[in-house]
């Protein structure tokens, strides 16, 4: 079965672990758990008629990504790249960030996605559309967008 | 209790050799590491075709979902001389490291997650 790695980033509390648990294991909980090194774990989803194993990797959040080990990068397929829509000093280091992966992972597949959704009014989406241009905005808490956004992953890297 | 297990893996990852006790003698013999780590399944191409001088590679407080081996472990790979189609993979307990070090960093992440709560929003102000 073919695999690919993806790697989920962005600083800390932004919900990456959150996206993670809502697409492997379809759960979800309000309370705030700092993660710790690293965690991995695969589903396998169906592309085009043929099982593709989308591998996960729930990294430590960290203010800049210049602090995130190069190592985890390694064989990194796409990079997701999660700041929270509800705090904007999360998404202050965007630009800075996507060069560093770019530059680390070159042609590899980047989604920027706003999470927390939830807990934005639709005047603040707007806003945010306009001046961060998030590929995807998520809520991990509803599930909102979070099936499509790795099925929309799974499907790039099939065509890719 | 042992801290420590180091294996020699074939290219399929699976225990060619093996010193500490981590793992029980039966599961090294019946089981592929890149099935019990699927972080080293997801790189596993990538290591195979390392450079030499790119290794070891290192990944600290890995969050095992092995069923044997639950909590937290540093992964160490490097490549065995003389055979780069074997890798030497160090497993070391760090779950109790690992917790200290989650409660530190939950206070601070919750402190700081608390102060930019209350800098709420991106509309101008």
């Amino acid at each position: 079965m073919t695999s690919r790695k993806v790697l989920i980033t962005g600083s800390f509390a932004v919900g990456k672990t959150s996206l993670f648990h809502r697409f492997v294991y379809n759960t979800f909980s309000d309370q705030y758990l700092t993660t710790i090194g690293v965690k991995v774990d695969k589903r396998v989803v169906e592309v085009s008629g043929e099982p593709l194993s989308l591998i996960l990797w729930d990294i430590a959040g960290e203010v800049s990504q210049k602090k995130v080990p190069k190592t985890y990068f390694l064989g990194a397929s796409a990079v997701i790249y999660v700041f929270d829509l509800s705090r904007k000093q999360t998404a202050d280091n965007l630009k800075s960030d996507l060069k560093l992966i770019q530059k680390i992972l070159p042609g590899c597949l980047i989604k920027v996605v706003g999470n927390k959704k939830d807990l934005v009014s639709e005047e603040e989406l707007i806003i945010l559309e306009r001046t961060h241009n998030p590929d995807f905005l998520t809520s991990a808490k509803t599930g909102e967008n979070v099936e499509t956004l790795f099925m929309e992953i799974a499907s790039e890297l099939v065509a890719y | 209790m042992p801290q420590q297990q180091i294996l020699i893996l074939s290219r399929q990852g699976y225990t060619l050799q093996a010193d500490g006790a981590l793992f029980p003698r039966h599961w090294l013999l019946h089981h592929s590491m890149r099935d019990d780590f699927p972080i080293l399944d997801s790189i596993w191409e990538t290591l195979m075709a390392l450079p030499a001088d790119q290794f070891p590679v290192q990944f600290r407080f890995v969050d095992s979902p092995h069923p044997v081996l639950n909590g937290y472990y540093h992964l160490t790979v490097h490549m065995v001389p003389g055979s780069s189609a074997r890798l030497r993979l160090t497993i070391e307990r760090c779950t109790f490291e690992a917790l200290q070090l989650r409660k530190a960093l939950q206070l601070k992440n919750t402190a700081a997650l608390y102060q930019q709560q209350r800098e709420f929003t991106f509309l101008p102000r």
